[in-house]
């Protein structure tokens, strides 16, 4: 009698234990919806609606995918908090302070993150994690590691936004230029390897077809808006081997490497259309894709508006390169800036936290994520290694691209992911566009930038970013270049 | 005889020209509603759409997807057009009526002391950025976020001091024998204000109706702060439109302008006897 | 019932009740959107970010926020930009506002035509028409194609990429959409002058410049000066456009005061920083309704005589 008390006991308290332990399922997906089931069951409830707080470029490809997981679990979309792309992070930190718990999780940016963490939106979700184990083994690169913030994990990466260069092929391959460039210049035409090798490919290949002095072909387009630009100059001076700040968070911008990247960063829109102060996506997609410019150095979705069917004039002339460099002591260093990115973000005011990682973990698995990058009209960019070989992704962007875009993740670094990022940001944005305009010289913009800086870490709290700023090398990669 | 010509040919250009400039926009809006995505950004721009679509009107008037019941956002028109009118002709009336009353009180009694117009108009003068932190927390322990009462209310107060102003001059300009000799007869105070005052300030109650609408109806900033997904109006949708390929979805935007556009234009064609003498701020003479 | 109806409605009849009546809501209404003001201005005395836990802990700091405010460069200069665009949008609407209403005014074929079509921007969403001129005033856009058309010759000029043209564009903007209620108002003070001051000067054989100049001019001067007040006033909050338009850009050559705020309150998260801010604004606004109300006080007050006389 005592013995099967004993034995009984015993069981019941292992199964209580194991019940904390690790969710069945062979995959991360599986995983997710036996954890929302076990949740939905613990709870008694047979249908749960999530809020979500996030962008019009997301709901497509989510409003899609979504149902699927409901009537797996009985778990879906509530209401759809949306805002435009740039202003999610303003909507955050109103929900940091209205505390009103309108919405359960949310899409946003990696340099979101460091803020919302810091005002108590963004929940930790270790325990989670713990027990789902989501699939970020497969992230390629430093990508998972923008998902945690000192030491703690906050978010699922979903998006692998690293930059790409694309040529024309067509151009490239015609006998005639690719004698006349090797002449003059001594090497392919082809991938260039350096950023020196990138501007003279623009600068052979700006056209004026009816000699009205303004070109009808552009050899370069990369985006110079306001908000936008910065990134385009961070991963060149990255790739010169600088970094932001220094151990003590001094700011390190306006040294050598980044006047000089600035200087190239300023050389290059001699070959971008006049006004290309105003580019970014909604400028810069069709005007590649109706033909008028030999390349392109941007988000990796541009693989889509290049080879679509119907919009797209350059369909299958495209050749889809890794991002150029600098030579720093000798090597080449590549780098492919992480220029905008997506994760999911689970908010600590929503009641349901732990459904809605149910929900993400589930969106951010091998097999939900590859059908929310494959559609046409998704946001969503592969950054799993088993994305590589997925016969949908590769029919909807190329084989090159994937293997190029994959490549290109292994040398991506971050953005500036601290509190206070989008100061810091602006700060740098609003100097490097007077300096574009010509109103100040590069090193009078980056000592400025600099100034600004050290006042923004003051004010954040200097021991505080220190440590951040140690934490954040973590995801900076070590190679060079990729394999 | 030549220079009544050469006066009205000077007339028709400038007022012409004028036209074009107010067109211009107002067309390319319309022209850009019957786009498809292709023909959205053009290098050289397409004045007349080459595959004239009406995809963009029916994304936004569809009701909501039906895989999906997400029939209060995403990017559809019907909801916003519901509760921008709502909110916009909740605001106004109640403005119109608190401030013409208001406007009586102060002309007729003094009250609130000799000041009270001016001060009120400071409220006016605030831009709305400056309140939107406090009011959100304040908002929020109040339940009134993302309430159609809380933009309602916000909306009623920035727009009295307009009402007040337009109204002042018009009450002014009733004789106030009128009101006595009615007085005298027996009538209510009550009764006054509607037989007497009313029918002789009508145009500035509908003109001012107007005007509060429009500007209620075009308001954004504090709508973005106030509200989240129950109440939903159209400058706040129309931040919405962006997408991956394009950046922004000028097609729906411009067929949401388009149709957000109609309610204004129908307003003020139903009162547009009144509009000018509407718009006078009273400042007229007998 | 009928009888405690009639008490009822007896008391509110009595002067001192019926005069407040409208006031006590009104009031009520005002206090209750103060409190926030309140809370602003606590929040300007004190160090918080969003970002740094609850603003109830947030350490008193007195003046500190103040004086980081005033030696904010970018802020003073979107102070000081923001009044030059209203420097330059209120003129510019008051003149054409003035000049159309000015050729509207006699009846003449047409004319419905016309006054119909210079109302509707003012019923278009300030938006819609932010997204429609992102549109227009692209490099390769229609407005340069026109201006090409009218020049004989290409022209392309850089609306929104370029450091000036873009301040050009958000004040063109303004323009385009408000120089439409300054025509309604001119329009409106035209229908409403006195006839018989014209006539009389006619009949003493005054020209019509003569008319216009002495007698209808001076007559409209309030009408004038309220469209200046209004629109000055609007003026100076303008948001939907530089954000739609230009993103504050380029560099930061259309960032306008709102703009500023909102990207410091809620971007960087420095809600303290914003508060004092819009504090050390309202004091500028406040100078600036001082002189507003001086103008409109002076013109009541020259009707009222006028109308004794």
């Amino acid at each position: 009698m005592k013995r099967r008390a004993l034995l009984a006991t015993v069981l019941l308290v292992w199964s209580g234990t194991a019940g904390a332990a690790e969710v069945p399922g062979r995959t991360a997906d599986e995983r997710a919806i036996n954890g929302a089931r076990a949740y939905m069951k613990a709870h008694g409830l047979t249908s749960l609606k999530l809020n979500m707080l996030t962008s019009p470029f997301h709901t497509k490809a989510l409003e899609r995918e979504i149902p699927i997981f409901e009537k797996a679990t009985g778990i879906g979309l509530g209401d759809l908090i949306e805002v435009g792309i740039l202003q999610i992070q303003a909507k955050a930190m109103a929900e940091a302070v209205a505390r009103s718990g309108s919405f359960d999780f949310w899409v946003g940016d990696p340099i979101s993150l460091p803020d919302t963490a810091e005002a108590g939106l963004a929940r930790p979700i270790d325990e989670f994690v713990a027990r789902g184990l989501p699939d970020v083994d497969d992230v390629v690169g430093g990508f998972a590691e923008q998902g945690r913030y000192k030491g703690k994990t906050y978010g699922l990466f979903a998006d692998g936004d690293n930059f790409i260069l694309v040529l024309r092929k067509d151009w490239l391959d015609k006998p005639d230029e690719r004698q006349k460039f090797h002449a003059k210049y001594g090497w392919g035409p082809g991938c260039p390897d350096t950023y020196e090798q990138w501007a003279q490919l623009a600068e052979f290949f700006t056209r004026d077809f009816d000699g009205d002095g303004v070109p009808d072909f552009y050899g370069a387009i990369a985006y110079r808006a306001r908000s936008w630009g910065w990134r385009w100059w961070l991963q060149r001076f990255y790739a010169k081997g600088g970094m932001p700040f220094d151990d003590a968070m001094r700011p390190l911008v306006a040294g050598k490497e980044g006047v000089e990247a600035l200087r190239d960063y300023i050389a290059l829109t001699r070959y971008m259309p006049k006004d290309i102060l105003g580019w970014a996506t909604p400028q810069a997609y069709p005007f590649y894709a109706a033909g008028h410019a030999f390349s392109i150095m941007t988000y990796p979705s541009i693989a889509l508006a290049a080879e679509h069917p119907e919009k797209s004039t350059v369909r299958g002339k495209n050749a889809y390169c890794l991002v150029p460099g600098y030579v720093v002591n000798g090597k080449l260093v590549r780098r492919s800036i992480q220029g905008f990115g997506n994760i999911f973000y689970v908010s600590s005011y929503g009641k349901h936290a732990e459904a809605a990682y149910w929900l993400i973990q589930w969106l951010t698995s091998k097999e939900v994520s590859a059908r929310l990058v494959t559609y046409t009209d998704s946001v969503f960019d592969p950054f799993m290694k088993s994305h590589r070989s997925d016969p949908r992704i590769i029919r909807s962007r190329t084989k090159e691209m994937v293997e190029t875009h994959l490549r290109n993740a292994q040398v991506s670094p971050p953005l500036i992911l601290l509190q206070g990022a989008v100061e810091y940001d602006d700060a740098l944005d609003l100097n490097i566009q007077e300096a574009l305009l010509g109103r100040i010289s590069a090193e009078e913009a980056l000592n400025r930038t600099a100034t600004a800086w050290e006042r923004i870490t003051d004010q954040v709290g200097r021991t505080a970013q220190i440590e951040a700023w140690k934490a954040l090398r973590r995801a900076f990669p070590t190679k060079n270049v990729p394999d | 005889m030549k220079r009544r010509w050469l006066v009205a040919f000077v007339r028709h250009a400038a007022l012409l020209a004028w036209t074009a400039v107010t067109l211009i926009p107002v067309y390319w809006m319309l022209n850009t509603s019957f786009k498809h995505s292709g023909e959205w950004v053009t290098w050289p721009p397409h004045w007349v759409p080459e595959q004239p679509t009406l995809e963009n009107y029916a994304q936004v008037l569809t009701p909501g997807s039906t895989i999906f019941d997400l029939g209060r956002q995403t990017l559809k028109v019907l909801k916003p057009l519901w509760d921008s009118l709502f909110t916009a002709t909740a605001s106004a009336l109640v403005a119109v009526a608190l401030g013409s009353a208001l406007a009586y009180s102060w002309a007729r009694f003094g009250t609130g002391g000799k000041n009270y117009p001016y001060s009120v108009l400071t409220i006016r003068m605030l831009p709305p950025i400056v309140i939107a932190v406090p009011f959100l927390v304040y908002y929020v322990s109040l339940h009134l976020l993302d309430t159609y009462t809380g933009l309602i209310l916000v909306y009623i107060a920035t727009s009295l001091p307009y009402v007040i102003w337009m109204m002042l001059a018009f009450i002014e300009d009733v004789p106030r024998e009128l009101e006595s000799a009615a007085r005298v007869m027996g009538a209510s105070r009550f009764r006054v204000l509607s037989s007497v005052v009313l029918p002789l300030t009508v145009s500035g109650l509908v003109a001012t109706f107007l005007f509060v609408f429009i500007l209620n109806w075009s308001e954004l900033l504090l709508a973005l702060t106030l509200t989240n997904t129950q109440v939903s109006t159209i400058p706040i949708t129309l931040n919405k439109f962006q997408s991956v390929n394009e950046g922004r979805d000028y097609g729906p935007q411009a067929a949401i302008g388009a149709i957000a556009t109609l309610p204004v234009v129908a307003l003020g064609f139903l009162i547009q006897k009144h509009l000018v003498k509407g718009f006078s701020f009273g400042l007229l003479r007998k | 019932m009928p009888a405690a109806r009639r008490v009822a409605l007896a008391w509110l009849e009595r002067e001192q009740v019926f005069k407040w009546l409208p006031f006590v809501p009104v009031q009520a209404l005002l206090v209750f959107l103060l409190l926030p003001f309140v809370l602003l201005v606590y929040l300007s005395l004190v160090s918080w970010r969003i970002t740094r836990g609850v603003w109830w802990h947030a350490p008193f700091v007195g003046a500190a926020n103040f004086t980081v405010a005033v030696r904010d460069e970018r802020f003073v200069w979107a102070v000081i930009r923001t009044f030059g665009f209203a420097a330059a949008a209120v003129p510019l609407e008051l003149g054409l506002g003035f000049g159309l209403a000015l050729l509207c005014r006699e009846r003449f074929r047409g004319r419905r035509f016309y006054t119909t079509v210079f109302l509707l921007p003012m019923m278009i969403v300030p938006a819609v028409v932010g997204y429609d001129l992102s549109m227009l005033l692209i490099d390769q856009g229609p407005l340069n194609q026109i201006l090409s058309l009218l020049a004989g010759r290409p022209v392309t000029v850089r609306w929104i990429s370029d450091y000036r043209m873009a301040k050009a564009a958000i004040v063109g903007a303004d323009v385009w959409q408000w120089t439409s209620l300054v025509f309604l108002i001119v329009l409106s003070g035209f229908a409403g002058l006195p006839p018989d001051p014209i006539r009389a000067a006619r009949a003493m054989g005054a020209s019509r410049w003569q008319i216009f100049r002495h007698i209808e001019l001076p007559l409209l001067k309030p009408v004038l000066a309220i469209a200046l007040v209004l629109r000055s006033m609007e003026a100076l909050k303008i948001f939907d456009y530089p954000v739609l338009l230009t993103e504050g850009g380029p560099g930061n050559s259309t960032e306008t005061i709102a703009v500023y705020l909102w990207r410091v309150g809620w971007d960087f998260t420095r809600v303290s920083d914003a508060a004092a801010m819009s504090l050390i604004l309202m004091v500028v606004v406040v100078m600036y309704t001082v002189i507003a109300i001086h103008i409109l006080r002076r013109e009541r007050r020259q009707l009222a005589e006028e109308a004794a006389r």
